[in-house]
């Protein structure tokens, strides 16, 4: 044979396999780099990393719970967090122990920032798909700040926020950036810039409550100016969100011999944006404050409460329970919310009358009939305080309460100390407490020392 | 691309089935015809030679000059028998032949009459007769006439004969396991032929294969360790990696048999190269390399399971950089290079089977030290007055079988009995033990059958081998038992004058392996755990039940409602909830090596591998797991009447895997030698590679496996549970996972020889992976290596000293690296499919993009001595080396508030050394006595070193794999300095920093308090192995012996609900003066300090109190084997017999700790029962004909 002949085949054979783009095949079927507007809808579309909003901390602070049985304290001793959380007590997490409410939503925030850096110029979508997936994002991560700036810092004061240390305000993908904590002003104002960026861009109906809808930009909105005091601008934005969506369950319709199942929250037209809470612990004893308060008429008690001999860990009083209506308790934005903050700005700018009003027409779909009465007030600050009991009793477990108490201290008439009893010792909350502010974790703050603690 | 490359295979596959279909018909075909057709005009001589070669088989045999002479033949014969045709061929030349032994000599025929009278006259037929050491004849020795195609084989009387010599020849005589004899004949007729066994323990392998080149280990730089089929054949267990277990030094292999389960463990070569960290994706196990071919399987995955032992002819590892570099960055780890064995050209078929019957010693269920029943109870009293239990009997439900002692407690507790009955109840129960029990109804010896069957052979051109194996693997747990068979068909054509030689090679594996949890869930501490007076059977020999999840009360309150029962036996439970793990493995490989010219060839090799794996757990509707799953899924209606969330039945999990693979590799092969003083040997190739791995599974519920039907089941529907809540079954059908890894190589390795005396080598390899978003540019890096060699005994000065048969020095140097797999300098995201509550498909970032990462690189020094004295009776072989890693990917916490609380960095550096040292001595040499050592000896250490390992950040001791700690070694032990007990039992701990300083609660910072104690792993490790022949008998014992190192003595366990018998628990403190005698701090909680007796327990159990060294010998394995004598054998119609018995596992000899511990078998302080490891006995028969 003519050994220039194989030698030729020996080279072409082996040039043949040396192509380098066969190893520019996608290694792992299922992931992808960031092209096209879909993956960027897939992204946003992540339920796991929206879905945390407040969390334990919250619910059990707030004056909804009061756990006076003894045998329930005692077991609920075995988590020292728990226990801190409840007697307002600083530092939750000691050693390195992780804040997992604040690294959801920090993990939240880094899939936002790589959504709203490169949606914009993806591959494949139309126009208006890319714009709307935008300010999903914006939505999303104005929420998560929202949620971090008043768990984490004072309550949002016009004359000290310039100053007071909110948290760090991070707007891009980035690791191993400063996390020097932005003030208060700062992340209200990113918080605000965002939502009007992102309304105009967000669609009317979203497929469910997963997604923020335009009402659900609005409603945030609405939240976010009342908690800066901006009582005009907040029933404003209440009232475009209600203008598009006012859907109120009567709650009639799943009580009683029909017993229609409660929608789920990911179902629930009530809801705007559904959150949750990461909450760990089942066995929560309502205050009788509340229940007083309550009464045993209110539908929402029929739904939501529990008799303490019927959880795992049985106790002598009542419990809250989610699980008797619907799937979970929604810390995100629904009508029955916007609806108070609407009255709530009524009552407070004198309306009094529009505001019971408003009350009472929620109330028609809380009771039955029989047990309906009409609520009436004589006095603009009566009217308010109504405004604030309905919301107790519309959001009670929640730990939505517990904003409503760090807020409200600004208001000197709501303004009041709180004290609960555990294992024998008694502890007060004092108004504008410094236990108002929740702490970060010593894990955090010993990794990045630009980011400075908060006061005990 | 792919779609070509494909097509391809599919072709080579197809053709690769003819090409062994066709040899293997050739060797059948091995008759050869003697009547000679021939129609050739003007031929030329050699050409009519060739095609009668061709037809009869004969050779010829000629001086080229007396060919010269002659003229062109022209013939037509048909069917004319050799010698006529010869006669008409020769009739015109000026030539004439002899036809001698199948053999045509062409002689002139102007040879004189002399000559050609004297060369009848000296043809001489020589009688012979092989004998072996113990002078008995050999059947079956081959003699082979120097110089000659001319050769014999001896009868089974050991007689051979070789007609038509003339006195003057050379005879070469070889025979397998015996050193070849020489004897050169001066005219005698009559001769004897002794031959002397190949000394095992000495014998010199002078090959060793990369995978890719077979290199003369005279001549190669690196640094190898070589395991022959022989060495394989003196450890009967079915596992190879046990089998491996102290044969190289350098190489330290664990498997852990105490639970029966021998088939796995892990294998390190000269320590580690990078730190294994939960999130990195770096393999930190040696490329295994199974005749050429990355195996596609990993070791950890059971690459080696699928192999049979018997098959392997060689195993090579490669262990520094120049030897493993050609392997490029696989091969960071070091590689195990496996070569199966194959047919050999001419040699007759031989059939050889084996069968191997393996058992141990009785289980035991009291390993390490106990407490007694007695003592268990009083343990479960004072939990109850500790407040760690609770009485579940108030709420009905149980998260666990409440134990018998605590129901008689909180009966009294609850003053349904008085104190003096709960005392009578508790002693009364206290005379039960239920170890024998378990030992009979749940256990069982361990045993396995090995059956091995082979037959190898091969023609002129060709050769085959093939094997089928068969084993089965009872495990000491009852209803556990693998089993697999696997077979081997391999053959070599040679083709076209030898130019082109074919190697293809088919294997296809099966294992079976089944478990069932039963006997595990038991002996555990889990909820279904067995208390040591939970009796199996009662008095009477009926089945004991017990319930689980709710109280008995309630229980049958329950079942009279319709629940299913709730009873729960472990007996009844070995019939039920196996999982049938099935795993095919088929491989198929295919080279062409092709000579271009005598120096140079061009070798086309490819594999395809097909791996199948198939895991099915059937729960039957009658098992425990099956009825919990419906019952705690079960409510009662308004009417009565039981409503079931999941449908009634079994449940049926199944998971299916495939790995598929491909490699194709062009090779040139250059072998130049110039006047026998340069030598030159290079491999110069390309390859590619991909392997695919596909993973998917699925639930079924209300299955019944007799008639394969199940119910469909809504997984998103909520339902009404046992305990009031709303779940739902959630997704049926688990993710599919696909991964493609491919590889696209240059590689070249070149060698160069001057005198035989100095060596110079060199490789290269260049390796591009699909990492998925990384640029062309970062994706790959080029690793080398370069070494010398010295073969000083060649060297004048030395070559004349008698007593130094050999002595070679070897340097190499060779870098090697790894891609950061895992991470992306680009966002990556994982497709999650659809989100089962939201309904919306939705991906996520798993990962941060990172563009800041670097190769981690590891750069490898190795300097080697060889040498051997008084004839190569005493040899040393001696590595020393050096690792230097930079750029280690480690997993650091970060801050969680960028959205990830760890990532990947390029850490640490890692500093290794070590030594491997081999020695191997024969103390007796006789005719009828040997006596050969061996000893391995190797040592391995490591240091960290990075700025950022000061202080451990963060919670890396949670997220982390492996900790590591700057100036430490990685496999580090740091401890608490106890200092005693307070008056609350509490463990007290000192400042190792300063003296007198004592911390009592969890107040203190948590590492700073720490020292070192030593490293968990050995840095001295190896065995002894010494082998007595005498006559027909062989003993050999094994010995392994690790030095330095310590561990933690096992001690007691958090008492939480859970509490095992660790023995240590009987001293605890349980009152306030206790800490004067007794060191194990006590179980009291104090709930004003919150539960600070976990702290308490912590300190204690990671104190320098528990510390014991590692050190110790162990007895492995004492073998011994007998030859049945020929006579004996020959009447059976048999070559040889050899029976052999071998007892493993002995147990230590010696060890430095007063507990006399084996740190290899550390009891569970956290399970209730532990198996002892015990000996393994085996009888072995293999015979060949």
């Amino acid at each position: 044979m003519n050994i220039f002949k194989i030698a030729c085949i020996a080279v072409i054979s082996i040039t043949v396999l040396s192509c380098r783009k066969y190893v520019e095949e996608v290694p792992v079927q299922g992931q992808r780099v960031l092209v096209y507007t879909t993956d960027y809808r897939l992204l946003i579309n992540n339920k796991n990393d929206s879905e945390v909003g407040s969390g334990n901390s919250a619910i059990l602070s707030c004056d909804d719970i009061d756990l006076k049985d003894s045998v329930l304290q005692q077991y609920f001793s075995a988590d020292m967090t728990d226990v801190t959380m409840y007697t307002w007590g600083k530092p939750f997490y000691v050693d390195k122990m992780d804040d997992y409410d604040w690294n959801a939503m920090y993990k939240g925030i880094y899939t936002y920032n790589t959504v709203i850096a490169g949606v914009l110029d993806s591959k494949g979508g139309s126009f208006d798909e890319r714009n709307a997936i935008y300010a999903e994002a914006l939505i999303q991560r104005s929420f998560t700040y929202f949620t971090l700036v008043n768990s984490y810092a004072k309550q949002y004061d016009a004359t000290t926020a310039a100053t007071d240390p909110g948290v760090p305000l991070l707007l891009e993908a980035k690791l191993f950036v400063n996390l020097e904590r932005a003030t208060v002003a700062v992340v209200y104002a990113q918080i605000l810039k965002d939502l009007q960026l992102a309304i105009p861009l967000i669609p009317v109906t979203q497929v469910n409550s997963v997604k923020p809808n335009r009402a659900a930009a609005y409603a945030l909105l609405a939240k976010a100016h009342l908690a800066m005091r901006n009582f005009s601008a907040a029933q404003q934005a209440a009232e475009e969100s209600l203008a598009l969506t006012s859907t109120l369950y009567d709650y009639k319709t799943f009580v009683g011999a029909s017993k229609l199942p409660f929608p789920r929250l990911v179902d629930n037209r009530e809801i705007l944006l559904r959150k949750i809470s990461r909450t760990s612990y089942s066995a929560l004893q309502l205050s009788d404050d509340l229940l007083n308060l309550l009464g045993s008429k209110d539908l929402r008690y029929t739904l939501f409460t529990k008799n303490g001999s019927t959880f795992w860990q049985n106790f002598s009083g009542i419990g809250y329970w989610a699980g008797n209506g619907t799937d979970g308790s929604n810390v995100g934005l629904s009508v029955s919310e916007t609806w108070l903050i609407r009255a709530e700005c009524l009552a407070r700018s004198g309306k009094r009358d529009e505001a019971v009003k408003m009350l009472n027409d929620l109330r028609k779909n809380r009771f039955l009939a029989a047990d309906y009465k009409d609520l009436s007030a004589t006095g603009d600050q009566q009217a308010l305080e109504m405004v604030i009991n309905e919301r107790r009793r519309e959001f009670f477990g929640t730990g939505l309460r517990w904003f409503d108490q760090k807020r409200l201290n600004k208001d000197p008439f709501f303004a009041k100390p709180f004290t609960r009893i555990y294992n024998g010792a008694s502890y007060t909350l004092q108004p504008n407490s410094n236990a108002y502010v929740f702490p970060l974790s010593s894990l955090i703050v010993n990794q990045n020392p630009e980011l400075i603690q908060n006061p005990n | 691309m792919h779609k070509r490359v494909y097509h391809k295979f599919l072709l080579i596959m197809r053709l690769t089935f003819v090409i062994l279909l066709a040899s293997l018909m050739q060797v059948a075909a091995s008759g050869y015809a003697q009547k000679i057709s021939l129609s050739e005009k003007n031929a030329s001589i050699v050409r009519i030679f060739a095609k009668i070669k061709a037809q009869s088989g004969y050779d010829f045999v000629a001086d080229g000059q007396v060919l010269k002479s002659a003229t062109p033949v022209s013939i037509h014969v048909k069917d004319m028998d050799l010698p006529q045709v010869l006669e008409l061929i020769f009739k015109n030349q000026p030539l004439a032949f002899e036809i001698q032994n199948r053999m045509v000599v062409v002689l002139s025929k102007e040879s004189s009459l002399f000559e050609r009278i004297t060369a009848v006259f000296l043809k001489v037929d020589v009688r012979g007769l092989v004998i072996n050491e113990r002078g008995e004849p050999m059947a079956g020795a081959n003699v082979v006439v120097k110089g000659r195609n001319q050769s014999a084989r001896s009868a089974a009387d050991g007689s051979f004969t070789l007609l038509n010599l003339t006195g003057k020849e050379t005879l070469i005589t070889s025979f397998i396991g015996y050193n070849p004899d020489t004897l050169r004949l001066t005219g005698q007729n009559n001769i004897v032929i002794a031959m002397k066994p190949a000394v095992a323990a000495l014998e010199d392998v002078s090959i060793v294969s990369t995978g890719y080149q077979n290199v003369n280990k005279d001549r190669a730089t690196g640094s190898f360790g070589i395991v022959t089929a022989k060495d394989l054949a003196q450890y009967p267990t079915i596992s190879v990696l046990e089998r491996l277990q102290g044969l190289v030094p350098g190489v330290n292999i664990s498997t852990k048999t105490t639970a029966g389960q021998s088939r796995n463990g892990t294998i390190n070569i000269r320590g580690i190269s990078t730190i294994v960290g939960r999130y990195t994706q770096v393999s930190v196990e040696p490329l295994l390399v199974i005749d050429g071919f990355p195996s596609q399987i990993s070791i950890a995955r059971g690459g080696l399971d699928y192999l049979n032992p018997d098959d392997i002819q060689q195993v090579t590892f490669l262990k520094d950089a120049a030897a493993a570099s050609i392997w490029g960055i696989q091969a960071a780890n070091g590689v195990i290079v496996v070569t199966t064995k194959k047919g050999k050209q001419n040699s007759p078929p031989s059939l050889n089977f084996s069968t191997t019957y393996s058992t141990s010693a009785k289980p035991k269920t009291n390993f390490g030290p106990t407490m007694s029943v007695p003592d268990y109870i009083d343990l479960e009293k004072d939990m109850i007055k500790a407040y760690l239990l609770s009485d579940p009997v108030p709420g009905n439900y149980l998260s666990r079988n409440n134990s018998q002692a605590q129901a008689i407690i909180f009966s009294n507790q609850r003053g349904e009995i008085s104190e003096a009955q709960m005392n009578a109840e508790l002693a009364a129960l206290a005379q039960y033990d239920n170890g024998d029990q378990i030992a009979e109804y749940l256990l069982q010896r361990p045993a396995t059958k090995q059956y091995n069957l082979s037959m190898s052979g091969g023609g002129v051109n060709s050769s085959y081998y093939m094997s089928g194996f068969y084993y089965t693997d009872d495990r000491v747990y009852k209803s556990n038992r693998n089993k697999g068979y696997s077979f081997n068909i391999g053959t070599t054509s040679v083709l076209f004058k030898g130019r082109v030689n074919i190697n293809t090679s088919l294997s296809y594996a099966n294992t079976t392996d089944k478990t069932n949890p039963a006997s595990t869930t038991a002996m555990s501490m889990s909820d279904l755990g067995l208390r040591p007076y939970d009796m199996l059977k009662n008095p009477d020999g009926s089945t004991r039940y017990y319930d689980a999840l709710v109280v008995p009360s309630k229980a049958r309150e329950l079942e009279a409602k319709g629940y299913l029962p709730f009873r729960y036996s472990p007996v009844d439970e070995l019939n039920y909830n196996n999982t049938i793990n099935t795993g095919n493995n088929l491989g198929l490989n295919v080279a062409i090596n092709g000579k271009i010219t005598p120096w140079l060839s061009v070798t086309m090799s490819g594999n395809v591998g097909r791996n199948f794996n198939e895991r099915e757990n059937y729960q039957e509707p009658d098992s425990y797991e099956a009825r919990m799953m419906v019952n705690k899924a079960t409510s009662i209606n308004s009417s009565g009447r039981p409503v079931y969330g999941i449908p009634i039945g079994g449940r049926l999990a199944s998971e299916n895997g495939l790995v598929r693979s491909y490699n194709l590799r062009g090779q040139l092969n250059v072998n130049k030698n110039w006047n026998s003083r340069h030598e030159l040997n290079m491999v110069l190739g390309n390859e590619i590679r991909e392997v695919f791995d596909k993973k998917s599974g699925e639930i079924r519920y209300g299955y019944d496996k007799e008639i394969n039907a199940f119910s469909v089941v809504n997984p998103t529907v909520g339902y009404l549970d046992m305990y009031g809540n709303r779940p739902s079954i959630g997704s049926t059908s688990g993710a599919v996972i696909e991964k493609t890894t491919r590889a696209l190589s240059y590689y070249a390795n070149a060698a160069y020889t001057f005198n035989s005396k100095y060596t110079v080598s060199g490789s290269g390899r260049f390796d591009d992976l699909n990492l998925l978003g990384v640029e062309r540019r970062k994706r790959a890096i080029p690793l080398w290596s370069a070494g010398l060699s010295w073969n000083m005994k060649k060297e004048n000065l030395l070559k004349d000293i008698d007593w130094l048969s050999s002595l070679s020095g070897r340097f190499t140097y060779g870098f090697t690296g790894n891609a950061p797999q895992g991470y992306a300098p680009v966002t990556v995201i994982d497709l999650n499919g659809t989100d089962s509550y939201s309904g919306l498909p939705q991906a996520s970032i798993s990962r941060p993009a990172r563009e800041d990462l670097a190769w981690e690189k590891t750069r490898m020094i190795n300097y080697g001595l060889e040498f051997s004295v008084l004839d190569s009776r005493f040899a040393v072989t001696l590595d020393y080396y050096r690792k230097h890693s930079t750029d280690i990917f480690y997993e650091l916490p970060i801050n969680a508030t960028y959205g990830f609380s760890s990532t990947l960095f390029n850490a640490a550096k890692l500093d290794g050394k070590g030594i491997d040292l081999g020695l191997s001595f024969a103390l007796v040499r006789s005719k009828q006595v040997t006596w050969n050592n061996t000893i391995n000896l190797s040592y391995n250490t490591n240091i960290i070193h990075d700025e950022r390992f000061k202080l451990p950040i963060g919670n890396e001791d949670v997220t982390q794999g492996q900790i590591i700690h700057d100036g430490y070694p990685t496999d580090y032990l740091f401890s608490y300095k106890f200092a005693g007990l307070d008056q609350k039992g509490e463990t007290l701990i000192e400042d190792p920093n300063e003296p007198g300083k004592i911390y009592t609660t969890a107040d203190y910072a948590y590492w700073d308090i720490k020292y070192f104690s030593g490293r968990t792993v050995s840095p001295w490790f190896g065995a002894y192995i010494t082998n007595v022949t005498y006559k027909r008998f062989d003993l050999g014992v094994q010995f392994q012996y690790q030095l330095g190192g310590v561990f933690r003595k096992p001690s007691v366990n958090e008492v939480g609900i859970y509490a095992s018998r660790a023995g240590d628990l009987v001293q605890r403190w349980r009152k306030p003066g206790d800490e004067l005698t007794t060191n194990v701090p006590g179980i009291n909680t104090d709930y004003t300090q919150g539960f600070i007796y976990g702290g308490s327990i912590e300190r204690y159990s990671n104190s320098d109190l528990l510390v014991r060294s590692r050190s110790n010998v162990k007895l492995q394995q004492i073998r011994l084997a007998y030859a049945v004598p020929q006579r004996m054998v020959t009447k059976l119609g048999v070559k040889a017999i050899t029976v052999s018995a071998v007892a493993r596992n002995l147990g230590m000899i010696w060890a430095k700790n007063k507990e006399h511990i084996d740190p290899d078998y550390l009891y569970n302080v956290t399970t209730t029962y532990q198996l002892a490891p015990v000996p393994t006995y085996s009888f072995q028969v293999s015979l060949s004909l």
